[in-house]
């Protein structure tokens, strides 16, 4: 597996190890589970979105994307905000 | 009372369950239950039978390395919390629900956006609007993930017009008849982080009590206990993160006192879980403890006043043994990915998930 594909940080199981998730047209691809200290802030804390390139299938860099980050971010939560509402506030 | 059956249909193990109220009615002849005095309570008469109807069922589903709880109620609504991880696209659940022949799923949980908990959400949804009777309504957190999953999640929930309602704390899920389900957490204001605002829920059906915490950690459930106190007992809990040694806490358990735990997680987790220092709570307070990774699927069904347990394979339930069988720290530490890491690798912990092959 070789090139530069967009990683979500998924989650960082137990503060160790940050699940990253590799995405190709808008599916997840591949899985890659990296030491948390690994991550650039500040992934290593907020998670995000990064661009990640592999050689021979092992990360060679990994960068932080801010701005893709923050569209996405906004994106998903106009989403939910537009699908979505409180079951308290649900009519009978 | 609780009875244990193993894979064979064969009871190996009786205890009373629920003598705490005294609606022990079962009886108990043969069992280990302490009885000194024959005028006690436990006289069946009927009275003592708990008012409830019917049989509640909770399936464990063996998703390997990740999360997926089928509730069968006895109005035979279905409840689905979380669908498993995103490598299995809901594969394993789907087959799971339409081998119990369900063609429609009423109240679909997702505690949480990780990934290995809405991994099949998707799918599922599209499985059951497509080629069933479809979703009743879908709950959420309402924290969201950067995730591609989490957002295949949303556009299913679009795309075939799914009720989506975000709950919170002091909700009560609009299940029929005599189930009770309270949402615990996550409060009405939720910061960012996707586990620390896991929907907990708390299920009651009679004497039965049944917790489910998603991944909250041990700040969350120390506030639980604090803010919640007798109303987070439960007999059966469903063990938080996977047996993670962020989860669990002492107070919790102490707080919840449950006789039996639950968890899901592959044999070989890549993460280590069930974490070693989780079992030993387990063994201290003499809790019974399942493990999908040794048991596989986990059934456990109750009128309200009996429960069993069955188990798709037969392992020992004392938790010392579970302890036991997991692969010790030192080779679980082992397993984190050197520096550089080699993609593909990590997908050797979900049982029977294939990577899906890249172009």
């Amino acid at each position: 597996m070789d090139g530069t594909y967009t990683g979500v940080v998924d989650r960082i199981e137990d503060g160790e190890i940050a699940v990253i998730l590799l995405e190709e047209d808008g599916q997840v691809i591949e899985q890659l589970d990296v030491a948390a200290d690994r991550l650039p802030e500040p992934a290593r804390t907020d998670g995000g979105v990064l661009s990640v390139t592999l050689e021979d299938g092992e990360i060679v860099s990994m960068e932080y994307r801010p701005e893709t980050t923050r569209d996405r971010r906004e994106s998903t939560q106009e989403k939910l905000d537009r699908l979505s509402k409180r079951l308290s506030d649900r009519e009978e | 009372m609780v009875r244990l059956v193993d894979a064979e249909g064969q009871v190996v193990m009786e205890h009373g369950y629920g003598d705490m109220e005294g609606t022990e009615s079962d009886g108990g002849t043969g069992d280990e239950t302490a009885d000194t005095d024959d005028e006690t309570d436990n006289e069946t008469d009927g009275d003592t039978q708990s008012t409830v109807d019917g049989e509640l069922e909770i399936h464990h589903i063996d998703v390997g390395q990740g999360d997926s709880t089928l509730i069968i109620t006895p109005a035979n609504e279905t409840v689905l919390i979380d669908s498993g991880d995103w490598r299995q696209d809901g594969s394993a659940v789907i087959d799971y629900l339409e081998a119990q022949g369900i063609d429609r799923i009423d109240h679909l949980v997702a505690t949480h956006a990780d990934a290995d908990h809405i991994g099949g959400h998707a799918a599922v949804i599209e499985h059951f609007e497509r080629t069933g009777e479809g979703i009743g309504a879908a709950y959420d957190s309402g924290v969201p993930s950067d995730s591609a999953t989490y957002n295949n999640y949303l556009d299913a929930v679009d795309e075939h017009d799914v009720e989506l309602l975000l709950v919170e704390r002091g909700d009560e899920l609009p299940i029929e008849g005599d189930v009770s389900t309270q949402v615990l957490h996550p409060p009405a204001e939720t910061g960012s982080d996707v586990n620390e605002n896991s929907i907990v829920l708390a299920f009651e059906f009679g004497d039965f009590e049944y917790v489910t915490t998603g991944d909250i950690d041990t700040d969350v459930e120390q506030q639980l206990v604090e803010e919640l106190g007798s109303d987070l007992e439960g007999g059966v809990y469903k063990v938080g993160h996977h047996g993670s040694s962020t989860s669990s806490s002492e107070a919790l358990l102490d707080t919840m006192a449950p006789e039996t735990a639950i968890i899901s997680s592959a044999y070989d987790s890549q993460y280590g879980h069930p974490n070693d220092v989780v079992l030993e709570r387990f063994v201290e307070r003499d809790i019974e403890t399942y493990w999908t990774g040794v048991h596989g699927d986990i059934v456990v069904r109750t009128d309200g006043t009996a429960t069993a347990v069955e188990t798709e394979e037969s392992f020992s339930t004392a938790p010392e043994d579970i302890l036991e069988e997991t692969p010790d720290a030192d080779e679980t530490t082992s397993r984190l990915p050197p520096s550089p890491l080699v993609a593909g690798d990590v997908a050797s912990g979900i049982d029977g998930a294939v990577a899906p092959a890249l172009g």
